[in-house]
């Protein structure tokens, strides 16, 4: 069963892979195939999200690649693909209102994909290191002023 | 940092005399121990994380009084009007949400974030307290923070005493949201309105904006001008020339409807209008180009513009001054108050720049203007 514990005042839930550049969990619920969505960290930086772009599935994408976007009040910016694979399910709930990102982020999955090439899960942040990255990661943004004080 | 006085025990220090008192409710976050700051303010002065799309730096901080029973105007396409759905402290103002600060709270960041700061404002509502509050937090502000102040202010709370009482507490520029800029068209938008206008007539504005340029003096006031809301481009062009040979800035918006605002379902100008009064206003307000030096279709489009050379007029596109924010300047004449994605959203393409447009920019904006559509 997953626990969570406070890191630098965000919630962290300790079973899964974190993609330190886009601020994604991503969580391994079959052999195969991953669901992925935003960090609390993820979702504080962005300031406030208004909506969520993302494609029909099923779409095949290489690691890196565009999969949507993200608009928040002030800020518009590309979802990228953590991991090559294909996309097999949007979350159409946070499409059509993203309150369950705020109040479940790390149930709340944007999209489920089917992994290509395991290894690059291990590229990730594994669990046993997350927090210690979660605490880097928090410590760069408020260096750079987008986190609230 | 100093604390702030009690309204109720403030000490009477001019000609202007607070005669009401106002009935507080316990508890309530209202003006002048609270205010509401915009999205962007709250994420430079860390109120809320947050970020832009473009970097940039930003320092115009943009307060907005608080009351409970909210602005008692009733505009047609501001989203804090009385007859707008919703409870007023639930009500976006330009499509994002204020934070409610504490003003003790708000005014410590500032002094401690004051090196980045370019330009303060405060904006009043038509609400009976709103002067005096507004002098409450100004004295706040002035004690703490040297960056320069400006007051949107809300003419029907106003008189030339009142005036002459910011200058006299250290405000330094004056802004007058006019937004509609025939008197036909304000008496319809703000006058004449389904509860009521409060107060908001077309004289009353041009008389605050007369006692304000008398007071403040030259290139000190400023009036709002919104594109969209139903004038003609002769209309704009022209109220530009009227304010500029006054020696006042025309501020430069464009309309975006609010939701479930009276004009929600009213569109945006096109961009290509609007690129075209961004170059007329420019053109008029830093070139000393007259309407005349305009040409106008029957219904008053804008057709062509007589300019000494063509290069010259592309020229002064390409400078990019023309497509930024406008909003009062910094304290070395920068632009101090640039309200980053005020009248778009961050996915639409900048209808005014915070920073100076890049090469790229200049590229997408030449392309909108469709400058080959008019006569030069």
């Amino acid at each position: 069963m997953s626990t969570y514990k406070k890191v630098s005042g965000y919630q962290l839930r300790d079973d899964l892979y974190y993609d330190q550049d886009n601020n994604y969990w991503i969580y391994k619920d079959t052999a195969d195939t991953v669901q992925i969505g935003f960090d609390e960290l993820g979702l504080d930086i962005s300031g406030t999200i208004s909506s969520l772009s993302l494609p029909l599935p099923p779409k095949d994408v290489e690691k890196g690649e565009q999969i949507g976007a993200l608009e928040a009040e002030k800020f518009v910016g590309p979802l990228t693909a953590p991991l090559s694979g294909t996309i097999l399910e949007v979350n159409t709930d946070v499409l059509e209102g993203v309150q369950s990102l705020y109040e479940a982020p790390y149930e709340t999955w944007i999209v489920r994909m089917s992994l290509k090439d395991h290894t690059e899960l291990e590229q990730l942040v594994a669990p046993s290191n997350s927090e210690e990255n979660f605490k880097t990661r928090v410590e760069r943004y408020r260096k750079a002023g987008v986190l609230s004080w | 940092m100093q604390t702030q006085s009690n309204p109720k025990t403030q000490t009477q220090q001019s000609n202007v005399v607070f005669t009401r008192t106002k009935a507080t409710k316990s508890g309530t976050k209202e003006s002048p121990n609270w205010v509401r700051i915009s999205a962007a303010s709250a994420i430079a002065l860390g109120f809320k994380s947050g970020r832009f799309t473009q970097e940039f730096e930003f320092g115009g901080i943009n307060l907005l009084l608080n009351y409970d029973d909210g602005c008692k105007s009733d505009c047609a396409y501001c989203g804090l009007a009385r007859t707008r759905p919703g409870d007023y402290e639930d009500k976006s103002f330009i499509r994002v949400e204020w934070p409610l600060v504490e003003t003790d709270t708000l005014v410590e960041r500032m002094r401690l974030l004051e090196a980045k700061l370019t330009r303060l404002c405060i904006s009043m509502v038509t609400n009976p307290y709103a002067f005096r509050d507004t002098c409450t937090i100004t004295d706040t502000i002035v004690r703490n923070v040297r960056t320069p102040l400006s007051i949107l202010v809300a003419p029907p709370t106003l008189n030339r005493a009142k005036l002459e009482e910011f200058k006299t507490r250290g405000v330094d520029m004056i802004g007058i949201g006019l937004d509609a800029v025939t008197e036909t068209l304000f008496r319809s938008l703000r006058t004449d309105v389904p509860a009521g206008g409060s107060g908001l007539s077309w004289t009353q504005y041009w008389k605050i904006v007369s006692e304000a340029r008398t007071i403040f003096g030259p290139w000190k006031v400023n009036c709002h001008t919104v594109v969209g809301l139903g004038e003609t481009d002769f209309d704009l062009i022209d109220m530009f020339d009227r304010l500029v040979s006054q020696e006042i800035f025309p501020y430069l918006f464009c309309f975006n409807p609010e939701p479930d605002s009276r004009m929600g379902s009213t569109p945006k100008s096109t961009i290509t209008r609007w690129r075209r009064i961004q170059l007329a206003k420019y053109l008029v307000e830093q070139r000393s180009y007259k309407v005349k030096d305009f040409e106008f279709s029957n219904d008053g489009s804008l057709t062509g513009i007589k300019t000494p050379s063509a290069t010259e007029l592309v020229a002064a596109a390409n400078d990019g001054i023309a497509f930024m924010t406008n909003g009062c300047p910094g304290p070395n004449g920068e632009p101090g108050c640039t309200r980053p994605y005020g009248s778009y959203k961050p996915s639409e393409s900048y209808r005014d720049y915070p920073f100076l447009p890049s090469t790229t920019d200049l590229q997408r904006i030449t392309s909108e203007l469709e400058l080959d559509g008019l006569t030069l």
